[in-house]
């Protein structure tokens, strides 16, 4: 777990980075910000105390997985592993970028996704959908990395990855977020946990994508002691 | 949301329509049970998480409203932060959008779940929702009962009770927002069952009647309309006894349970069954709950406009719209005005209710409730101002304390007249309010509104153990005690802020609002769209409210540049034109408080009412509309706020593109996460396109100047290389804003493209003779080239300074031409130094030097260029021989330019280029502009035409070089048509200095002819443009133009001291004579004495000369001084030529007629009337009416002064 840091000066070119009110991800366990609704939201007159810092620039994007990819780097040896063990549809590259970097500079963290097969999204109702529907949902997702660039550390930027990456989840109709923790990863686990993913040893994987985790990827089971969020 | 990171464009249409929606079978949205979703063929959609169906429903029993984005999230997400609680949200419309309409393309505008500020709302047709369909089965079934249709009414409720699949919402049951549906919904089947039964009984299956409300009682035993309905059903099957044991169940149940008597109606029933009475009065009375007014849902009836309810149209709205004055000072609110003006109307006749006034902060609610007492004071009414406050910092019933406190002070109303029957409760309809009724009836007598007041501020002190009805009895005094106030005074409650009420405050508002419209007594309520805390009860009491009769809710919206325009009037600064109006309705987007903060701002900066649109563009965002802004950006996602930020650099229109193209994210997540700032109003849709504006420029600006400048030039950047990407439109039409944002990176590692694409904008501007533009353009390419080698700044400088000098700006140009030349020097290329330095050869009519200025340094640079010039450079050496004649022209060693300028001509000719010869030739006839070489100039001007392919700009100076010769002569036809051919020319060319020159010309000829008034407008048209140049000579033309058109009338003594005061500096020797003519014509002769003393009387042999020595004549005549004879010498020989200052400006008549004035001044009379004479032919000849009549005066003179003298014996010599 890393220590909790106040400092928030981003080590490049002498800028203050962008506000981020929440602090270490270890630290703050509920999502709440008690300062985040002013209190004076609603009075045009009430001068409020304006940002000194300059305003945020970062932005999610999904990238192609490949190895080249930006954030590849910062996914490290994650990636590779993916990409030889799934066909390129199911892995999904997410990178944050700065906007207010250059366009070629390195993304600031990364997170590396596995999707579900599509399905021919059977419903609740077990009728089967109508053939031809496009927008297949994958209803899981799996978190197969998530890494903040070293220079970027201790800005609170892997919650606001996460964050970002639950948002398009959800968008995409993504039911839930798994996650394996393995040796090393203590520091995802506890952010994880601080945004509310929880022990999963319930309901697992629809069984057609269970049997393809098997025959990929046999040292993963179902029965380990999964993190999972509920989207 | 499925877009990769090329997600742009798909290639479909951008009008393209999906083939769902309103084409195919509609979606059935279904409440009666769990929450359901079937698309057209009939399938389950899937609605995903709860949330996600949570926010679904509450769309859904808004429908077809708007539910602003704020009241979404706190209802479901109240205790998260608002940003990303948005966000979440977001997501979970999106994944709606799909799930609804699946086969909606990404970039397609959705059709039934949309975005429309201030947040979302589903577009469905009533029919659409299984509540509406069975809420309308329901009433029609009850009609039909009604009317004595059972049969109907059987086969109406049939299909309709079987839409049931269990308990309404059972999914969601537990959701707070949900809880007053279910209960409605809930009331409404078992009101549907009761009709049926009664259905049933009508129709003679009274067994089946008993069976059905047996079952129903186990639901709900408390009914005794149920109760009814049993014993008559059961009598009817001729089952007495168990229908008195039914009532005895009933009388049982209600009394051991609640210690209540069965309801008089179930007394008389009983009766009728033991006295065996088989009148339809008394048993077959059917007791059938009446069914609410509205459906289920509560959006069947709009509650925008009041007239949908009850009475209140016709008869008073006519007389209300013209009657008095509305709300004086209120701009663009008539309609509201009128609309409470009617409310307020209703009120005599007993006819009262809710009137919500919602709009955005800052967008004049209070003053639209100020100016509603006002009118409510005017028409009699008591008035009872009432505020909320923010935070838990007020007790409950804050806003009903005030109130009741205010109506006490008002005074009571004389006798408390006991409201009986009429009380705001009215004789209850429905069985339970009749019960507590009574109740209430028996202790409550009503104190005064103070007392009630306190009792709300102390807490109740009711004895009733049961909370519910303890607040009822509370709710029920402060009904009845307003009901009372208002029976003697109408009444206006006006409460302020009613999104901060506590939901005390509100549970009263709604308790009062379903009776309001039988009593005089209207609640006028502000509030927001977008509640600022977790308001849960105020959503609720609004959703209620709305669901009142009486109830209406107006919007109030922006103003429009109309309604600005009248504000500007209304406060006083009612000069300032309709493009200010507009300029500020574009930087507020018409929001008052904007608007006022904007003029308040104004008012500081700029005192007095000389307000221009280039002020209000120039204003920096005011703080407090920063703050505001700042704070609806900060409850936006985070990336939806950086997307907002490269949007707000991309500009106030916001290519979608470019936009996607700058960030790279996908055109499908773009729109998902702009959307949030789309329904808080931030930013608007652009009509049938996917691009978006800032709502207010303000909103922009804002948003930009939050950015640091690090971040900003980045961006720009990133915007310019998007442009360059797209390649959208004409390369031409781009080029300047490639220029801006490369410009604005150039900092940040985009020089080169900032440099070159100036640089290619400038010269397309100035191909469009935009040459502003042009100008503007250099200085970006310099700008962003600030750290480049010098030989590539020299270029710049070079193209700054040329342009610079086409629009006039002579001192900017120089200043440019300088430092290129320096540079230029410093690196030793001579050929940048020979451009730079041979720009003030080009063609032009006049010398751009200030009146007698040689600029040295120039002239030493063309003559070190010269001598280095190799034999076989002989266009250059001619371009630096003219411009080196006409460097010269204002020293002494102008006789030695002018023979440069020869020479540049012969080298000129011997190429055999027309243009370097007309430009030589120009050369030529600025450097020997001396009266002594006025032929050979007349010469190269007329040499100048006879070139082919000459530019127009050259041509029209030419042409203006000739034209004195014509007038010298009185040639004036031929004068007449050069000028108008000039004129022609001129309105193609836009340029400045053509377009003072040539007003310059007419100006001269409209003096000639003494047209004063036109001689006025020209001059000061030339005027006009000459100010924008930064030349010498504006002021002191002017003047000289103004003695001469006053002198032309008689008079001249006006402009003394100006004339005095300009003509005091060397440079403006050309005013010195019209100063002296003033004084004398001013009576002052000492002064003109005096003034002759200091300045001398001299006539420099220059473009000036004739005009000036022309004007040292008459001084002569008059004063003695400059000696005449001297002058005569100078004028006699060119005593035939008509006046002209120049090129034009003032022109005058004959020299004759100064000639004459001089030699009567010497007593050489027979010479003068020679003279005389011939001036006055000349003038009637050219038909010059002013100066003839002038020159008949003179003539007049000199013979009565010749008469005179001969009788005083002999002339003087």
């Amino acid at each position: 777990m890393p220590p909790p840091s106040d400092n928030h000066q981003p080590p490049y070119a002498g800028d203050p980075g962008p506000p981020d009110p929440r602090r270490d991800p270890a630290r703050v366990m509920p999502d709440v910000r008690p300062d985040a609704r002013p209190r004076s939201a609603d009075d045009p007159r009430a001068g409020s105390a304006r940002a000194i810092a300059p305003a945020g620039t970062l932005l999610l994007r999904e990238v192609p997985a490949h190895a080249g990819a930006p954030g590849a780097r910062v996914i490290g040896p994650a990636l590779e592993e993916a990409l030889r063990v799934l066909p390129a549809a199911r892995c999904r590259l997410y990178v944050l970028t700065d906007l207010a970097l250059p366009a070629a500079a390195a993304p600031l963290a990364a997170a590396l996704l596995e999707t579900a097969l599509f399905e021919t999204a059977l419903l609740d109702t077990g009728a089967p959908a109508e053939t031809g529907v496009p927008g297949h949902v994958p209803r899981w997702a799996l978190l197969r990395a998530l890494a903040v660039a070293a220079p970027h550390r201790g800005r609170g930027l892997d919650r606001r990855l996460l964050d970002d990456l639950l948002m398009e989840l959800r968008a995409d109709g993504v039911r839930a977020v798994w996650f394996l923790p393995r040796p090393g990863d203590e520091d995802v686990s506890a952010l994880l946990r601080s945004a509310g993913f929880t022990d999963g040893t319930g309901p697992g994987f629809p069984r057609g994508n269970e049997r393809t985790y098997g025959y990929h990827e046999p040292e993963i089971r179902p029965w380990a002691a999964w993190l999972v969020r509920e989207l | 949301m499925r877009t990769g990171i090329d997600g742009a464009r798909s290639g479909a249409p951008r009008q393209g329509q999906g083939q769902d929606g309103r084409q195919g079978p509609a979606l059935d949205f279904r409440l009666l049970g769990t929450l359901e979703v079937a698309d057209g063929t009939g399938t389950i959609l899937d609605l995903g998480p709860r949330k996600q169906r949570a926010v679904l429903t509450l769309l859904l029993l808004n429908a077809p409203h708007v539910v602003p984005l704020d009241q979404l999230i706190d209802r479901l997400w109240r205790d998260e932060p608002p940003s990303s609680a948005t966000g979440t949200l977001q997501a979970y419309i999106s994944h709606l959008r799909r799930t609804l309409e699946p086969r909606r393309s990404p970039r397609s505008p959705a059709r039934v779940l949309r975005t429309r500020e201030p947040g979302y709302l589903l577009d469905i047709e009533p029919d659409q929702v299984d509540a509406e369909r069975f809420g309308r089965a329901a009433e029609a079934a009850h009609a039909a009962l009604a009317a004595g249709r059972p049969e109907e009414a059987e086969r109406i409720l049939g299909p309709a009770l079987a839409l049931w699949r269990g308990e309404p919402l059972a999914d969601l049951a537990d959701e707070p927002f949900a809880r007053s549906t279910v209960a409605r919904l809930s009331e409404i089947r078992l009101s549907a069952l009761t009709v049926r039964a009664e259905a049933w009984l009508a129709l003679g299956r009274a067994a089946e009647v008993t069976v059905e409300v047996e079952r129903l009682l186990e639901q709900d035993p408390y009914r005794e309309g149920l109760w009814a309905l049993l014993m008559r059903a059961l009598y009817r099957e001729r089952r007495q006894v168990e229908a008195l044991a039914a009532y005895q169940r009933c009388r049982a149940l209600l009394g051991d349970e609640l210690g209540l008597d069965p309801s008089p109606e179930l007394r008389r029933l009983e009766q009728a069954i033991l006295l065996q009475d088989e009148s339809p009065a008394g048993v077959w009375a059917p007791v059938v709950a009446v069914p609410p007014e509205q459906g289920p849902g509560g959006g069947a009836e709009p509650p925008e406009d009041g007239r949908a309810y009850g009475n209140a149209d016709d008869d008073s709205a006519g007389d209300a719209a013209g009657e008095g004055p509305l709300g004086r000072g209120l701009v663009g609110r008539e309609p509201h005005l009128r609309r409470i003006a009617e409310r307020l109307d209703d009120l005599r006749r007993g006819v009262g209710g809710v009137f919500l006034v919602s709009g955005e902060s800052g967008i004049g609610k209070t003053r639209l409730a100020e100016a509603a007492a006002s009118m409510a004071a005017e028409r009699g009414a008591a008035v009872a101002w009432s505020r909320c406050v923010e935070g838990s910092g007020a007790p409950a019933f804050w806003p009903w304390i005030q109130a009741l406190n205010a109506l006490d002070a008002h005074g009571a109303p004389g006798t408390a007249r006991a409201p009986g029957a009429d009380g705001i409760r009215g004789a209850g309809n429905a069985p339970e309010t009749g019960q507590a009724m009574a109740i209430v009836n028996g202790g409550q007598t009503g104190g005064d509104l103070a007392r009630l007041a306190h009792r709300l501020l102390d807490g109740d002190r009711t004895d009733t153990a049961d909370p519910d009805t303890a607040r009822f009895l509370l709710h029920d005094s402060v009904a009845r005690a307003l009901a009372r106030r208002a029976s003697a005074t109408p009444v206006l409650v006006v409460v302020e802020d009613l999104h901060w009420a506590d939901a005390a405050s509100l549970k009263l508002l709604t308790f009062l609002g379903a009776d309001l419209h039988r009593v005089p007594l209207l609640v006028l309520a502000t509030v927001r769209p977008e509640p600022a805390v977790d308001r849960q009860a105020l959503t609720e009491t609004l959703g209620e409210l709305t669901r009142q009769r009486g109830t209406e809710r107006m919007t109030v919206a922006p103003l429009t540049p109309e309604q600005i325009a009248d504000y500007l009037r209304e406060a006083g600064r009612a000069g300032l034109g309709p493009e200010l109006a507009a300029a500020l309705h574009d930087r507020t987007g018409g929001n008052p408080f904007f608007l006022g903060e904007l003029l308040r701002l104004l008012t500081s900066t700029h005192p007095g009412d000389r307000v221009g649109v280039t002020d209000v563009l120039a204003l920096a965002v005011p703080d407090g509309v920063r703050d505001v802004i700042n704070q609806r950006v900060s409850r936006l996602p985070e990336d939806s706020q950086t997307l907002l930020r490269a949007a707000a650099v991309i500009g106030r229109d916001v290519d979608a593109d470019v936009l996607e193209t700058a960030t790279g994210v996908g055109g499908a997540r773009v729109m998902m996460l702009l959307e949030p700032a789309v329904a808080t109003g931030l930013l608007l849709e652009v009509d049938g396109g996917w691009d978006y504006r800032f709502s207010h420029a303000l909103v922009r600006e804002a948003l930009y100047s939050g950015l640091s400048r690090r971040q900003r030039a980045q961006l720009h950047g990133r915007v310019g290389e998007a442009i360059e990407t797209l390649r959208w439109g004409e390369a031409g039409a781009r080029l300047p804003a490639l220029a801006h944002h490369f410009g604005l990176a150039a900092r940040v590692g985009y020089a080169d493209k900032a440099v070159s694409y100036a640089v290619e904008a400038a010269g397309q501007a100035t191909a469009r003779l935009a040459y502003d533009e042009a100008v503007l353009h250099w200085e970006q390419a310099l700008e962003a080239f600030a750290a480049g080698p010098a030989a590539a700044r020299c270029a710049l400088l070079i193209g700054l300074g040329k342009a610079l000098r086409v629009t006039g700006d002579v001192e900017g140009a120089r200043r440019a031409l300088d430092e290129a030349v320096t540079l230029a020097t410093g690196v030793g290329d001579d050929d940048a130094v020979i451009e730079a330095a041979t720009v003030f050869g080009g063609v032009t009519l006049w010398n751009w030097r200030s009146y007698g200025v040689v600029d040295r340094r120039m002239v030493s640079v063309l003559e070190d260029q010269l001598s280095r010039l190799g034999p076989e450079a002989v266009r250059t050496r001619a371009e630096l021989l003219g411009t080196l004649g006409v460097e010269l022209y204002y020293g002494e060693r102008r006789e030695e330019g002018r023979r440069h300028a020869l020479e540049a001509v012969e080298l000129a000719r011997g190429t055999g280029d027309p243009l370097l010869l007309a430009r030589t030739l120009n050369n030529f006839v600025i450097a020997a502009w001396t009266p002594e070489h006025e032929e050979e100039r007349y010469r190269a001007a007329e040499e100048m035409l006879s070139l082919p392919g000459l530019p127009r700009a050259t041509e029209i100076v030419a042409r203006l070089h000739r034209m004195p010769k014509f007038l010298k002569a009185g040639l004036l036809a031929d004068y007449d048509a050069e000028l108008a051919r000039c004129l022609r020319l001129t309105a193609e060319v836009r340029m400045p200095e053509i377009e003072t020159q040539v007003a310059y010309a007419a100006a001269g000829r409209a003096v000639l002819a003494g047209d004063w008034a036109e001689a006025k407008r020209l001059a000061d048209l030339g005027t006009g443009s000459y100010r924008r140049t930064s030349l010498w000579g504006p002021d002191v033309l002017k003047r000289i133009h103004s003695f001469f058109v006053d002198w032309g009338q008689g008079r001249g003594g006006e402009f003394l001291a100006e004339l005095v005061d300009t003509a005091a500096d060397e440079s403006n020797l050309v005013a010195r004579p019209t100063a002296v003519l003033a004084a004398i014509e001013a009576g002052d002769r000492d002064l003109a004495h005096r003034l002759v003393d200091r300045w001398g009387t001299v006539a420099p042999q220059d473009w000036t000369w004739q005009f000036v020595v022309w004007q040292w004549g008459l001084v002569a005549a008059r004063l003695g001084r400059p000696d005449p004879h001297a002058m005569l010498a100078e004028l006699r020989p060119i005593a035939h030529e008509l006046v002209i200052m120049g090129t034009g400006c003032v022109a005058w008549g004959t020299l004759h007629d100064v000639v004459a004035r001089l030699l009567h001044r010497v007593g050489d009379v027979p010479a003068a009337l020679a003279h005389a004479e011939s001036a006055r032919d000349a003038h009637r000849r050219l038909g010059l009416p002013h100066l003839m009549s002038r020159s008949e005066a003179l003539l007049r003179e000199i013979r009565e002064g010749a008469a005179d003298s001969g009788r005083a014996g002999g002339a003087p010599t």
